[in-house]
């Protein structure tokens, strides 16, 4: 596991700062990134219940990249931006970036895949203000956006 | 009745069952995700190959529900309806509730307070 923040850490633009987190892409690391999306969420006055919907949102979309049961082999690798132009996202907002290995096909012993992800796609769209994944044939990346809905 | 408890000590995370008869309570404490989710269902199954045919699932120190976790839920609820049983929730917090709504989840699960 390890972890930076910009711009010294990893070049960032000066624009906004960077948080890199890579761990290995098992389920058990999901919980680092749900903390360190809420810690950053609670530095730009994000309500509790717009930190849960983020946790939640976040969750779901690192468990594209870790999958269930064991995890997969390699990395996953999660940028936390936080523009400081807060014009150009429509707010105070957080940007989460994220790379992980393809995994296996594998049966969910509890539901029919397609239903979890029937699931998943219902909590994103709720939750998330702006999501993006797609698929090359060894990487799964995800783009979110969520933006601080209350004023300060 | 009987009370077994088994937990993942590293994440805070903790499932107690509780039989009595057919009825089993079933408390979870911490964060259900797709790292503990697994030890719920172990529990769930095992609840469930011991006869019970009502399960209270006590969502009350749970702190947080994923698609995961919801997936087993939805798991148990079905092995209990098909043997004529039945799985309800009690006092699962705001969060999960919402999680519940957004899902649709909510108009096939009972809630208890």
């Amino acid at each position: 596991m390890s972890a930076g923040v910009g711009p010294e850490a990893n070049g960032a633009s000066a624009d906004e700062d960077h948080i890199r987190l890579t761990v290995p892409a098992r389920p058990e690391y999901v919980r680092l990134a749900r903390l360190t999306a809420s810690s950053l969420a609670a530095r730009l006055g994000f309500t509790y219940d717009e930190i849960e919907d983020l946790r939640l949102a976040v969750d779901e979309l690192c468990f594209l990249l870790v999958g269930p049961g064991q995890g997969r082999d390699g990395i996953v690798s999660l940028t936390f931006s936080t523009p400081h132009d807060h014009d150009l996202v429509g707010g105070p907002a957080l940007v989460i970036v994220g790379e992980g290995p393809v995994g296996p096909q594998r049966p969910h012993p509890d539901s029919h895949p397609q239903e979890l992800g029937e699931l998943r796609e219902l909590i994103l769209t709720a939750l998330a203000d702006e999501y993006t994944v797609s698929r090359t044939s060894d990487t799964v990346q995800f783009r979110m956006v969520t933006r601080r809905r209350s004023r300060t | 009745m009987r009370v077994d408890e088994s937990s993942i000590p590293t994440v805070d995370f903790a499932v107690t069952t509780e039989v009595d008869n057919r009825t089993c309570i079933v408390s979870v404490q911490g964060e259900l995700d797709v790292y503990t989710a697994p030890l719920l269902r172990e529990r769930l199954h095992e609840v469930l190959a011991q006869g019970a045919s009502k399960v209270v699932l006590d969502l009350h120190g749970m702190t947080f529900i994923d698609s995961t976790g919801l997936g087993v839920v939805i798991g148990a609820l079905k092995r209990l309806r098909e043997s004529d049983g039945d799985l309800v929730l009690r006092a699962p917090s705001r969060s999960t509730r919402k999680v519940l709504d957004i899902t649709g989840l909510r108009e096939i699960l009972e809630i208890i307070d």
